[in-house]
Order: structure tokens, then C-alpha cells, then sequence
């Protein structure tokens, strides 16, 4: 029998029991709905994390007090050695890997524009941050060298603050910044990024010459940090090893820094978020299993209850060739009928994961492997009831009551 | 005139556990083309088994079986496959029709079996349902149709491959008897029309509607019209050689 004439068949044998295929489907539907939500969760850590590191480059390097010696036991923290501009010169005089390196200096302060006041990121830096940390101005100047020496009173503030108290980017230039009733004028804004960059975004913090935050803001709690950026991935070992090296001898206890690089935390985010995602898959597989079953077992009733239509199949001359396509791609249209009802449903579902924390990003991919999965359990589970009935006897089969 | 097939010295037993059933003994018949043949015997003679064995459905023990130029007994599964489709039309004391298809869809499955297009199986069903009155039911269900409706959409589906033999257990077995007239006089026609059948019945009178009559009796076969030997067991199940030579089934 050709297969139009087949599917024809099988179609009229589903209508006639659409309630038996809704049932046989429902573990195919539910599996489908996991897929499509587990791969959606799964992209949705993976998206988070490629937002946090931005478009870094993996070539960046930080060097971070190690908190965890700063607070821990009886260290005094105006006592912990401080990142200097001798230190940083160290640095970038023995390390012949690195393309550049600054210090900069993550704080925060009340701070007022347009008239309203509140607490905002501010990030003191140098001009090469531009590069460093990859933040392309959008409109106005960037910070100079020539701010750097005066210590000007200018800013660069992200899109989204510029948006929330001035409206556009335009208004802003130009305009105040009071921070401790100190006036500073706005002369240029970022492009929007829309991510976090160490766990803070460029897009709603405040960026000043440093050596204006050093002698402005600074307090004997803060603790400068630096970023840099190897000349090429290549050396970002080398560059990491030999900044170590230099914090070990101009500092008398070179480990209150630890200096780490971006592509390996973005491995190890990535890594935890890839283990995560194996275990939402399994899980998903696992629903699977369990809906084959199902529809194995309805397979199973239903070669039974039609025992006698496939003698009779066979007393017309179907051969076991026309059974078993017959049975096998009736399994699989049930389960492609489950992964199409699934797949539509978690479509419904996705929006509601809003309402939690959970982070998503829905996928072509997710919705495309969840209907191969069903396809693929119903040929699995489908095929061994298929096989039974096309190997009946034909006489056993027409004369089974 | 050619045979159409040929049985000879057919044996089959069905085994039970340590039992063993001897069915059909030595059975030897040949029929012609054209013929219409009942096959006259008591419940449990042996009738449908040997039916079952003709229609291609089950294989014998020994013996041999030829249709037309085809040695059945060597047929492997896929040529007895073809041999149900291309050469007999069954036709079933239940009707056996698949119940969720319309009476269309039951008569042109043997062709769309065969491969053939919707197109052109509608047509040919069409024809064979005008054949045994019923094309103003075309598109009804099994279960909207009566038990004599159903036999005639039953022997449409068997009439619409033009098979060499049109094979019938007990056609009008289900059926009150003025519609197992009508069944009968249908048989009559298809063969005028040149149609070979083979039936299988227990009533003497549904028999005496055929050209010939052949007895079975505990899984022997005779022509010898005697009701003494068919139906009364005191007489013994086994008729002597003698009388079987000289009743010229093979
Ligand atoms: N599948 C089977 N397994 C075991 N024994 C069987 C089987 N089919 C038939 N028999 C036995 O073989 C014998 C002949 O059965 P068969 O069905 O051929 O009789 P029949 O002449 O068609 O009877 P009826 O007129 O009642 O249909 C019976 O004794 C029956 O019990
Ligand atoms: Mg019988």
C-alpha cells in the first residue's frame, strides 16, 4: 500500500478514537512541554551568564582583593595594602604580555542630576577603560588624560541613567552631576549595553577620572581594583602568571590579590551552567521514558482490540510490510500529535516563567528536539507492538475473538 | 477443461498440548474453472479448516497444493500474501468487515493493498458495488448497514479484484433465510457471470444451489450423496477405499 493510502487509513482510525489518542499522547505532551522549558531554562542560565561577562574579551584581566583575607580575622581593613599608581607602573613595566592595565575603582554615592537624588554606581577609571572594558561612547567626549592630571569634575554616565533623568542622551550632555555637593558636568554617554559587567552595569553607573575619585570620594575603606587586557589570548596565562608575580615581591603578602582572567570565569560560569542543564535534560529524557511506555502499553491494547482487523488486513493480502508501517506510523503520528500539542503548549507556558526567577530564553532548537524526541519515542516504543502485529498468524489473527 | 487448483493428499492436524487433532485426511479435490462447488459438511468436519488451507490463510502438513501453475505448499509468507490478494476473494460467514472504515473504504482496500490509486480502486469498487445493489450505501458504516447489506459489501469487497476464485464459508450462515436466498441467487449470477466458487455450508439446501456437492465427514472428503454416511456416526467416520476410488474426487 502506498503511503498516502496508509496515512489515509491511519487518519481514520485516529478520528475514530480521539479520546484513546488524547490519553496515549498525554505523556508524549507533557514530555514535549519539559524539553521546550528545560532547553529554554538552560539557554536562559547561559544567556545571563554571556550577559554578565558582556563582550568582554576573554584576553581581560582582573586583579581583586581577596575579600575573603580582607575581612576575615583580625585584619584591619585600612591596614590591607592598596593598589597604587607605583604599583600599577610595577606592573606594566615588567609584563611585556599585557596590552594595557589600570586601576580602577567601583564605589557608589548619592548622587543628584535633573533635581533627584539617589544612591548610584560610580566607577572611577582612566581613559583606556574605552577599550579595556569595551564601552564605546555614544555621544560626547570620554574621559582624557588631561582630566586624569587636573582631576577634572567631569562624568560619563551609562544610557540608562541619561535616559531616566534626562530623558535622551542629548539633554544629558552638558548637565550637572552633584555628588556631595559637588558639581560635575556630563560629557559624554555610553552606548547601551544592556548586560552587567562584574555583577554591575555600565548602563546605570557614573564613570569619573580616577584620580578625581581618589581624591574626592576615596575612603580608607575602599580598595582600588585593576583590569587589564593581555596583548593576545595566547598570553593571558603568561600576563596572569606574571602579575602574580610582580604583587608577590612589591607587596609583603602577594596573595590579598588573587588575578584571575575573564575567559576562565566565563568557563567555570559556564561549565556549572552546562551541568545544569545535563541534569534538566535528563530529567526531560526521563519524561520520555515514561510517556514510550504509555504509549506502548495503548499500542499493546490496541493491537489486541484489533486483532481481528489485521486478519482480515491479511486475509485481503497486507503484507507484514503494510502491518507494521501501518501500526509503527500510527505510534508516530500519536506522538507527533503530542510534540505539536506540547510544543504549542509550552508556548502558552513560556510567559509565565516571567513570574518567577527563573531566566528563559525560548529556542527554535528546544521546540525542533522536543518533536524529534516524540518522534523519536513513538518509533522506539511503537515499533515492538508494530512488529507483534505484522508477525500474527493470519488465521490466529482472524479468528481470534 | 483446466484445473484451477488441485489438492492431493492433504493432511492437517492441530496439536494441543500432547494431543494431536488429525482434521483433513488424505485429502484429494480438484476443481475447474467455472465451477460452482459446495463443500456439504457437519460442524466441526473439518470445513473451514479446509477452507483456510485453500484461501492461502494456513499451510497443510503434507500433501501437495497447486493453483493454477503454483505450488502453494512451497509458498513462502510473502508469495501467500500475493496469492490472497491477486487470485481469492473471501468471503466470511461474519462479513469481517473493518468497522470504522465506510463501506467504500472496506471495498477498495484489497486494491490500494495492490498499490493501486485511489482514483481508479474508487472506480472499479464503484462498479462492484453496483454488482450487488448497493450503491446508495457507499459511504455508510458496517454498523449503520443490515446483516445482509453487510455479506454484499463483503462480496463486492471480494468480487472487486476479478479473483480466480472466489472463496465463501457459510455466507448466509448469519442470515434469516429470505435474505439468504437473495445472497444465493447473487452466487448464481457471479457465476453465469463465469466466476468460480467454492463455498462451504452445512445446509443441504443452500448446497443443492451449486453444480456439485462434495461431502466431508471427520475430515474425509466424498461425493457420494449419502446422508447415512455423512450424518450418522454409528456408521463409522471412515469410508472404505473402495467407495472413495470409485467416487473420482482426485
Ligand atoms: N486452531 C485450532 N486449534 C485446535 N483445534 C482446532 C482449531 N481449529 C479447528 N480445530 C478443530 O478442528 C476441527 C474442525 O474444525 P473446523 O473449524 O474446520 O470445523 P467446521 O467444519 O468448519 O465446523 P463449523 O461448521 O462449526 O464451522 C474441530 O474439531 C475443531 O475443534
Ligand atoms: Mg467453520
Amino acid at each position: 500500500m502506498n503511503l498516502i493510502e496508509t496515512l489515509r487509513v491511519i487518519w481514520i482510525n485516529l478520528m475514530q478514537n480521539k479520546f484513546k489518542v488524547m490519553l496515549t499522547s498525554l505523556g508524549i505532551i507533557v514530555g514535549a512541554v519539559t524539553i521546550v522549558m528545560v532547553i529554554a531554562i538552560g539557554k536562559g542560565g547561559e544567556d545571563e551568564i554571556a550577559g554578565q561577562f558582556g563582550d568582554l574579551s576573554a584576553a581581560t584581566v582582573y586583579v581583586n582583593p581577596d575579600y575573603s583575607k580582607a575581612f576575615l580575622g583580625n585584619t584591619d581593613i585600612t591596614q590591607f595594602p592598596k593598589l597604587t599608581e607605583e604599583i600599577e607602573g610595577q606592573i606594566r613595566e615588567e609584563n611585556p604580555f599585557l596590552k594595557s592595565i589600570m586601576r580602577v575603582m567601583y564605589t557608589g554615592d548619592e548622587v543628584t542630576m535633573n533635581g533627584e537624588s539617589n544612591f548610584v554606581n560610580i566607577t572611577g577609571v582612566f581613559p583606556e577603560y574605552e577599550e579595556i572594558s569595551n564601552l564605546p561612547l555614544a555621544l560626547g567626549d570620554n574621559i582624557t588624560q588631561d582630566d586624569i592630571d587636573n582631576k577634572s569634575r567631569v562624568a560619563v554616565i551609562g544610557d540608562k541613567l541619561a535616559t531616566q533623568y534626562f530623558g535622551t542622551a542629548e539633554n544629558a550632555i552638558g548637565k550637572a552631576v552633584k555628588i556631595r555637593n559637588q558639581t560635575y558636568t556630563i560629557v559624554g554617554v555610553l552606548e547601551r549595553k544592556g548586560d552587567a559587567i562584574q555583577g554591575m552595569s555600565a548602563d546605570d553607573t557614573v564613570f569619573l577620572p580616577y584620580s578625581t575619585v581618589e581624591e574626592r570620594l576615596m575612603s580608607d575603606f575602599d580598595l582600588p581594583q585593576m583590569v587589564g587586557l593581555a596583548k593576545d589570548i595566547a598570553y593571558v596565562d603568561k600576563a596572569v602568571e606574571r602579575i602574580q608575580s610582580t604583587l608577590n615581591y612589591v607587596l609583603d603578602d602577594g596573595s590579598t590579590y588573587t588575578v584571575e582572567d575573564a575567559g576562565s570565569r566565563i568557563e567555570a560560569a559556564t561549565e556549572s551552567a552546562h551541568t545544569m542543564n545535563m541534569l534538566l535534560v535528563s530529567v526531560a529524557v526521563i519524561v520520555f521514558i515514561v510517556g514510550g511506555i504509555g504509549i506502548m502499553n495503548v499500542l499493546f491494547v490496541s493491537v489486541k482490540e484489533r486483532t481481528k482487523e489485521i486478519g482480515i488486513l491479511k486475509a485481503l493480502g497486507s503484507s507484514k510490510r503494510d502491518i507494521m508501517a501501518q501500526f509503527l506510523l500510527e505510534s508516530i503520528m500519536i506522538s507527533l500529535f503530542g510534540g505539536g500539542v506540547g510544543v504549542l503548549l509550552s508556548i502558552l507556558l513560556m510567559p509565565l516563567m516571567q513570574y518567577t526567577d527563573i531566566p528563559v530564553s525560548p529556542t527554535m532548537g528546544g521546540k525542533l528536539l522536543a518533536l524529534f524526541f516524540s518522534v523519536f519515542t513513538g518509533t522506539l516504543f511503537g515499533f515492538y507492538p508494530a512488529y507483534k502485529a505484522s508477525r500474527l498468524k493470519p488465521i490466529d489473527a482472524l479468528s481470534y475473538e | 477443461m483446466q484445473n484451477l487448483f488441485t489438492l492431493q493428499g492433504v493432511n492437517k492436524s492441530y496439536h494441543m498440548g500432547q494431543e494431536q487433532l488429525h482434521v483433513l485426511k488424505d485429502v484429494c479435490l480438484e476443481v475447474r474453472r467455472g465451477e460452482y462447488l459446495t463443500i456439504l459438511g457437519p460442524s466441526g468436519s473439518g470445513k473451514s479448516t479446509l477452507m483456510n488451507i485453500i484461501g492461502c490463510m494456513d499451510n497443510l502438513d503434507t500433501g501437495s497444493y497447486q493453483f493454477e501453475d503454483i505450488a502453494v505448499h512451497k509458498c513462502n509468507d510473502n508469495e501467500l500474501t500475493w496469492l490472497r490478494n491477486k487470485k481469492i476473494g473471501f468471503i466470511f460467514q461474519k462479513y469481517h468487515l473493518i468497522p470504522q472504515y465506510s463501506a467504500l473504504q472496506n471495498v477498495i482496500m484489497p486494491l490500494l493493498l495492490r498499490g493501486m490509486s485511489r482514483a481508479q480502486a474508487t472506480r472499479e469498487a464503484q462498479q462492484s458495488i453496483d454488482l450487488v445493489g448497493l450503491s446508495d450505501r457507499m459511504s455508510h458504516k458496517p454498523n449503520e448497514l443490515s446483516g445482509g447489506q453487510q455479506q454484499r459489501v463483503a462480496i463486492a469487497r471480494a468480487l472487486v479484484t476479478q479473483p480466480a476464485l472466489l472463496l465463501a464459508d457459510e455466507p448466509t450462515g448469519a442470515l434469516d433465510s429470505a435474505t439468504g436466498k437473495e445472497i444465493l441467487a447473487l452466487f448464481r449470477r457471479l457465476n453465469d457471470a463465469g466466476n468460480t466458487i467454492v463455498m462451504i455450508s452445512h445446509d443441504a439446501n443452500v448446497a443443492a444451489q451449486s453444480h456439485r456437492i462434495i461431502h466431508i465427514n471427520d475430515g474425509w472428503l466424498s461425493d457420494e450423496n449419502s446422508d447415512i454416511q455423512t450424518y450418522n456416526p454409528r456408521h463409522g467416520s471412515q469410508p472404505d477405499t473402495a467407495s472413495q476410488k470409485t467416487m473420482g474426487i482426485c
